[in-house]
């Protein structure tokens, strides 16, 4: 369903890759999508690991 | 003793010949309204708290042709399906003279059932900073043409729908309207048009029936007054705060931006939005991109990688199928073989 993605750069999470649709979607609570993954995490769902980023 | 007497500045044939004037529609209203509130409704500008009431904008497609409008998605600019049937999305010219004697809408949004069952379609349109509203009577209205006596337009707000009456079915254009009073505690503004029963639950949908709308229109006051066009450009950026693209044209197009090609196989860069986005938007790309190299000669092709939330622009970092590309150069993107778009969505 998701993938999370950190900035390697920083090592800090940057967006959210929705699998699906290929979409990625920000960290911020206003959004919509982050909103709805959010609500998927509190449901005891996971994302998958993050892709490596070199 | 002289005794002056004076005559009254009104005789009661002027106050009689007064109430003869013709005051037009727009008089007729504001005589009519009971508060401040209706009469500035009625006067003052950008009185519709809706976007593309109208349905003229669409930046996500034609949508000339019927095709399956799957739930959740967006059609044209703001309005979204919600249905548990099926139905296809028509973005129609209206051609049903007279839709309304001031219109100039042209367009309207057309869902039609493509099953039978006991259900519900419609479209919604969340509206942003309906907390604004709490403890006001508003009013939502919209021309709508259906074969189906149970089509109506609602409102959800604390628990409760208010509800218009249905639209007759016999295929003409008729203007439905609500009014009601917004709860104090109001958060989230939800407005729909619905092919339903009475209490905005499942109905007996046929394969085949249908309703158009256009003109919709939500207003303070309970005094229902004529749809509010705003030129095409207002209502262009109005709908870009919630969602925009950035169109690469298709092969040999020159609509390229310039990136640059970074260590790790990666070309990064950023794109302005044309409008703030009311959060910071979702990112997609549709279609296929290619970086060329610096010599112009070379094109790899690219994927989304990685994206970096702002509400003016996107920083977007793409990953390179192949390691042609000098780590430092300037790599220009553009759309091969077809056009591609990216899609930025902050709606609510």
């Amino acid at each position: 369903m998701y993938i999370e993605i950190k900035d390697n750069r920083t090592n800090v999470l940057a967006c959210i890759k929705r699998i699906i649709d290929n979409t990625f979607i920000p960290i911020d609570e206003n959004n919509t999508d982050y909103q709805i993954y959010l609500k998927w995490l509190s449901e005891g769902n996971t994302p998958e690991p993050a892709e490596e980023q070199t | 003793m002289t005794v002056t007497v004076t005559k009254p500045q009104a005789t009661l044939r002027e106050l009689l010949a007064g109430l003869k004037k013709k005051t037009g529609l727009f008089g007729e209203q504001v005589m009519r309204t009971e508060t401040a509130a209706d009469f500035y409704s009625i006067i003052g500008n950008n009185r519709n708290w809706l976007i593309n009431g109208n349905t003229e904008i669409s930046q996500r497609g034609d949508f000339s042709s019927a095709s399956d409008w799957p739930n959740n998605t967006y059609g044209p600019d703001r309005w979204k399906c919600d249905r548990n049937i099926n139905c296809s999305l028509q973005h129609v010219v209206v051609n049903a003279a007279p839709l309304t004697p001031n219109s100039t809408s042209t367009k309207a949004i057309k869902l039609t059932a493509t099953n039978s069952g006991s259900a519900y379609m419609g479209a919604a349109q969340y509206v942003e900073h309906y907390a604004n509203l709490a403890g006001k009577f508003i009013t939502l209205s919209a021309w709508v043409r259906s074969n189906t006596p149970e089509v109506r337009l609602t409102w959800y707000d604390a628990g409760a729908y208010f509800v218009s009456s249905p639209h007759s079915g016999n295929g003409t254009w008729e203007r439905l309207s609500v009014t009601g009073l917004v709860s104090t505690n109001a958060s989230q503004g939800r407005f729909a048009i619905y092919a339903c029963n009475s209490t905005i639950s499942n109905t007996a949908i046929v394969s085949g029936q249908y309703f158009e709308f256009t003109d919709a229109q939500l207003e303070v006051g309970k005094v229902l007054t004529p749809f509010e066009r705003r030129p095409y450009g207002t209502e262009l950026m109005l709908c870009q705060r919630y969602y925009e693209e950035y169109i690469f044209p298709g092969t040999n197009g020159y609509n390229d931006i310039v990136f640059q090609a970074t260590a790790g196989n990666f070309c990064r860069g950023s794109i302005p939005y044309k409008v703030t986005k009311r959060a910071a938007p979702s990112i997609g790309l549709v279609g296929t991109l290619v970086a060329y190299n610096s010599t112009d000669n070379v094109a790899t092709p690219v994927s989304l990688n990685l994206t970096l939330g702002s509400t003016t622009n996107a920083s977007i970092r793409l990953l390179l199928d192949s390691s042609n590309l000098v780590a430092g150069n300037a790599s220009c993107l553009a759309a091969y073989p077809s056009a591609a778009k990216f899609t930025f969505n902050s709606e609510i």
